[in-house]
């Protein structure tokens, strides 16, 4: 028969890990839970508070947006920051959904939050926001959100995408008159003058290039995009890949013809976005693709190793083929905040509230002015600054007008994986593994597989 | 007589054990035992962050009809085919040249061959690929002094395959060489004497003597070190990204993708799954082949 002796060292061992444990309960569960703030979880806030608002200190999200929305309405926000990496892995966004403390709402990448934009985790925002608030987007840019009819992200401030180009040496290759002045509000070229100019500066030496191909990372595809759009090539239709059609094969022709023919620096497949901005800013490099937001417009000052040698920067469209297309609608990789349905009606009114509040104009325009990025809202106007990096910014925010914007498929829920299918095929085209022909029928083919499933 | 169980000498010793082995066996419960269970049955789910649907065998059946999978599989197997020879072989080599010279020429060696293995795998990977840079890069800047190049290392076929197999294999010449040192310090030198005395040359006495009493150590190299390939992804990571075309894409590196780029943790799962059968598969007959011949 077995016994445990009275008094034993077991016995007293057994009782004191029972009074622990239930003074550990004591504290952590017995408590009343308190109201806890509704929770704001941004990935890759990029550090651009003094950047581009000079007499702004501080951290953008905290003192201008959460704060004064705490003030207005006494609901409190918390903010939680994350780090992605640059392929839109979104590991950090999961497992913060996948845990027992969700944020509420996110905003990201819209690459990255419109994977989770489904009723898995979200809320349907026409149903959800007041009609009045929905309609101060551009309607083109909530079509890129929408699914079966239903929105459950909103598109916030993104970039937009042109091309930049090297007066100077568009100068020293005789060419400058191709270039509208400074102040023309029209900045659209066409591809034969496009054309001509690469093939000019190219011919100014081994080590300068008249245009630059980027293919290490899917980072590089607005520029291609951009590119193949100035031929009439959609990449996204209905849902469907629209790539393969006449304009879009002879665009992918033309660019695998400038990188056959050394206009671009040979091995794309191996070059990255950092590459292509060395060689323009050491002034070897007739143009480049660009977003408008840092200080490289106007005057860029570089040193060579011997002396500064300054040269002018100027902002242009991507060029079009003359007679088929007007003109080039930027690339626009918007970012994109959404609500997280936690099973709360309480804290989910509170999050309609906030995003109410984040995606609303006021908002929008301090991000946008602060990250020189340009909003879907009809009634945001990006600031311009003094200085060529507003001139650029306002000449921008004209085209953008004017063209409307390319769609980049930022709204599908594959997104990322379409740009790695599209990273893959192209460097296949730029390796000569697979013609421009073979390149877009295979981007359609498995693209359309991921988009069906 | 009633028996004091708990006081008894054998008990109390099962008692000290399970306690002294606890932490250990708790942290791999909670890390390894109840992930890999979770993991295999995930691999029978559609899951997202929060959702899971069960599928059966829908996600075996989606990758085996999935040509990158195959492409993966296939690229796979040639980085174990390519590297592991010269995985084994080369430190093999390097240890024995080694081990005729002073001791403080040894003792740098091994120094200078383990440095790699103290730094993380990401870094080493972020360091070649400026070496591997096609404008900027080390590499093209010393085959450019003696006028070849520039090649584009990681952004044409054939060159990115073996640009990955380089960072493999310069990466892993450390702990080989520092464990066929130890092996070759152990071998008696009696073994060698006699032979000397019997007419061997340095040839026959690497054949009949260092090769077979080195064979548990080569066993083992082979094993780990293909092991170590086919779980490669964070060379591909920074330096290719699975590219150009595919060309340098891997089992584990897809892995990784579907996970955490695509959020599509079930069909991780099944493809782990996959993995997992390969290497214990690949591993059993490499003990079999190496160890139990002994």
């Amino acid at each position: 028969m077995l016994t445990i002796k009275r008094g034993g060292k077991m016995k007293r061992f057994l009782i004191l890990m029972m009074m622990v444990l239930l003074t550990f309960s004591v504290f952590t569960e017995g408590q009343q839970e308190e109201e806890k703030p509704i929770i704001f979880a941004i990935v890759n806030d990029y550090p651009a508070a003094k950047v581009h608002d000079a007499d702004f200190e501080g951290w953008l999200y905290a003192d201008r947006i959460v704060a004064p929305f705490t003030e207005a309405t006494g609901i409190e926000v918390t903010i939680r920051k994350y780090t992605d990496a640059t392929d839109n892995t979104a590991k950090s966004l999961d497992m913060d959904l996948a845990s027992g403390d969700s944020s509420d709402v996110i905003l990201s990448y819209g690459g990255r939050v419109n994977k989770f934009a489904n009723a898995d985790f979200g809320v349907n925002l026409y149903e959800a926001l007041p009609q009045e608030f929905i309609d101060q987007f551009a309607p083109s840019a909530l079509k890129q959100f929408e699914r079966n009819g239903e929105l459950f992200t909103l598109p916030m401030p993104g970039w937009a995408t042109c091309m930049m180009v090297n007066v100077d040496l568009f100068e020293e290759a005789g060419v400058t008159d191709i270039l509208p002045a400074d102040d023309d509000p029209d900045r659209s070229w066409t591809i034969a003058e496009f054309d001509r100019a690469v093939k000019a500066v190219t011919a100014l030496g081994d080590e300068y290039y008249g245009y630059y191909l980027i293919a290490k990372e899917c980072g590089g595809d607005y520029w291609i995009m951009n590119m193949l759009g100035g031929f009439g090539a959609k990449l996204y239709e209905d849902g469907k890949v629209a790539l393969n059609c006449p304009a879009g094969i002879e665009g992918m022709e033309y660019i695998h013809y400038l990188h056959e023919n050394g206009y671009v620096p040979y091995g794309a497949s191996g070059l990255f976005d950092g590459d292509m901005a060395s060689l323009y800013f050491t002034g070897k490099l007739g143009t480049r693709g660009y977003v408008p937001m840092g200080a490289d417009a106007g005057e860029i000052s570089f040193k060579d190793g011997k002396n500064d040698k300054p040269f002018k920067s100027i902002l242009m469209e991507y060029p079009h083929i003359e007679g088929v297309v007007d003109g080039v609608p930027p690339c626009y990789g918007p970012d994109a905040t959404m609500v997280i349905d936690n099973g709360d009606p309480v804290r989910l009114a509170k999050a309609l509230k906030f995003i109410e509040w984040l995606a609303g104009a006021d908002s929008q325009s301090v991000i946008a002015k602060s990250f020189a990025k340009f909003s879907p809202l009809t009634t945001v106007i990006t600031e311009r600054e003094p200085g060529p990096i507003g001139t650029a910014k306002a000449q921008m925010a004209q085209i953008i007008k004017g063209r409307g914007i390319y769609d980049m498929g930022v709204g599908f829920p594959v997104y990322n994986e379409l740009r790695q299918i599209w990273l893959a095929v192209f460097q296949g085209m730029l390796t000569n593994a697979i013609t421009p022909k073979e390149a877009v029928e295979e981007f359609e083919r498995r693209g359309n597989k991921l988009l069906s499933e | 007589m009633a028996i004091n169980f708990f006081q008894s000498k054998k008990t109390k010793d099962y008692i000290i054990g399970l306690a002294l082995i606890a932490p250990a066996l708790v942290i791999f419960i909670l890390f390894t035992a109840i992930p890999t269970i979770q993991g295999i049955t995930l691999a029978f789910f559609k899951a997202n962050a929060r959702v899971s649907r069960y599928v059966g065998f829908k996600n075996f059946i989606y990758l085996i009809n999935d040509d990158i999978f195959w492409k993966a599989m296939w690229n796979t197997i040639k980085y174990v085919g390519f590297s592991v020879p010269i995985m084994v072989s080369l430190p093999f080599y390097v240890a024995l040249i080694a081990h005729d010279m002073p001791k403080k020429i040894q003792s740098f060696i091994r120094f200078a061959f383990y440095v790699p293995l103290i730094s993380a795998g990401m870094i080493i990977s972020i360091v070649w690929n400026w070496i591997f840079s096609p404008q900027y890069g080390l590499l093209n800047y010393i085959i450019g002094l003696i006028g070849l190049g520039p090649i584009v290392w990681t952004g044409t076929i054939p060159a990115a395959f073996f640009s990955v197999c380089i960072v493999l294999i310069t990466s892993s010449m450390g702990l080989n060489l520092i464990l066929y040192m130890s092996g070759l310090s152990s071998i008696d030198r009696q073994l060698y004497d006699a032979a000397e005395l019997d007419g061997c040359d340095n040839k026959q006495k690497a054949i009949y003597i260092t090769v077979p009493l080195m064979l548990p150590i080569i066993a083992f190299v082979t094993i780990t070190q293909t092991i170590g390939v086919m779980m490669i992804w964070q060379i591909i990571y920074v330096l290719t990204s699975g590219g150009p075309y595919f060309a340098t894409v891997s089992l584990v590196y897809q892995i990784y993708i579907r996970a955490f780029q695509s959020s599509k943790y079930g069909l991780a799962a099944a493809e782990s799954i996959i993995v997992l059968i390969i290497v214990l598969t690949l591993a059993l007959i490499q003990k079999k082949v190496l160890v139990d011949r002994e």
